[in-house]
């Protein structure tokens, strides 16, 4: 039976997926931050969940309508930070993926499908938020 | 063994590679790449729109007072600089992603790609400690002028 190194070393394994060996050791390079920001969002969620909590039982005291408002604010932000930090950790693991085998079909396909996910996140989220601040100035008018 | 080696790309059950198959992306690799892409441009524009609302947050401050006057400065060209970093390398992946999804198999747009992926995360990761930094000074410097009052 044909070992894999047989055929491919790693450099011309990589090429063969489109990414050659300097683009994966970029990816790579990159999937420290990308990790770390995972794990920030993942924190920031968190904190956030707790002021939501408590600023939901000083909401409950002031009256309904308050509550209903501290749930769609701390909704969204807590929501966009839990899914980028969810799309981060996928975009983390691709890119950690390729210290070993180099670029291989099913890596590639992860890595292209999760930097999809983390920019359309962001780019939905703003577009979420840019509508929300000219609804509030609008509103203000 | 033999479903490691179909693992890579362009090797059929056999073991064998299709030449007119390897050393390129998958139809959907491209539509995967030609969508971040886009986004990708959507979020440098609005960094260029942050870029263009810093600057008229210029105008009207000679009416502030000297201590925030340093501050707001600090905060605007740190916003400047961010934005503008950031548009550039969206630009970039997005001018390298379209390439890529028009069916470019060039070694520069594919390391193009991976640049700026590394540049924009490296930037906005050392920008979020940055922030985070000066948000924990912040609190402290509250939290101190608040036990000082009572």
């Amino acid at each position: 039976m044909l070992e894999t190194t047989d055929i491919l070393d790693d450099g011309q394994a990589s090429a063969r997926s489109g990414f050659d060996p300097v683009s994966i050791s970029r990816f790579v390079k990159a999937s420290g931050w990308i990790t770390f920001l995972s794990v920030l969002f993942y924190v920031l969620g968190g904190i956030f969940s707790l002021i939501c909590l408590v600023s939901l039982v000083f909401a409950g005291f002031a009256g309904g309508i308050g509550v209903v408002g501290v749930l769609v604010g701390f909704g969204i932000i807590i929501g966009f930070l839990f899914v980028l930090g969810r799309q981060f950790q996928n975009l983390g693991s691709a890119t950690a993926a390729f210290k070993k085998g180099g670029a291989t079909r099913q890596k590639t396909n992860e890595l292209c499908r999760s930097l999809k996910g983390v920019y359309s996140t962001i780019g939905i989220f703003s577009a979420i938020f840019i509508f929300l601040t000219i609804l509030q100035l609008l509103l203000q008018f | 063994m033999l479903e490691q080696q179909n693992e890579f790309v362009g090797q059929d059950a056999d073991g064998f590679y299709d030449l007119d198959d390897v050393g390129t992306f998958s139809a959907q690799n491209r539509n995967d790449i030609k969508a971040a892409g886009g986004w990708a441009f959507f979020l440098g524009v609005l960094s260029v729109l942050g870029i263009i609302a810093s600057l008229l947050s210029f105008n009207g401050t000679g009416r502030l007072p000297s201590q925030i006057m340093g501050l707001f400065l600090i905060s605007t060209v740190m916003t400047l600089v961010i934005n503008g970093v950031i548009a550039y390398w969206c630009f970039i992946f997005s001018g390298a992603a379209r390439e890529i999804g028009r069916g470019s198999d060039a070694v520069g747009d594919a390391q193009k790609l991976s640049g700026s992926v590394l540049a924009i995360f490296r930037i906005f990761g050392i920008f979020m400690v940055v922030s985070l930094l000066l948000m924990l000074i912040g609190l402290i410097f509250s939290l101190t002028e608040f036990r000082n009052i009572f």
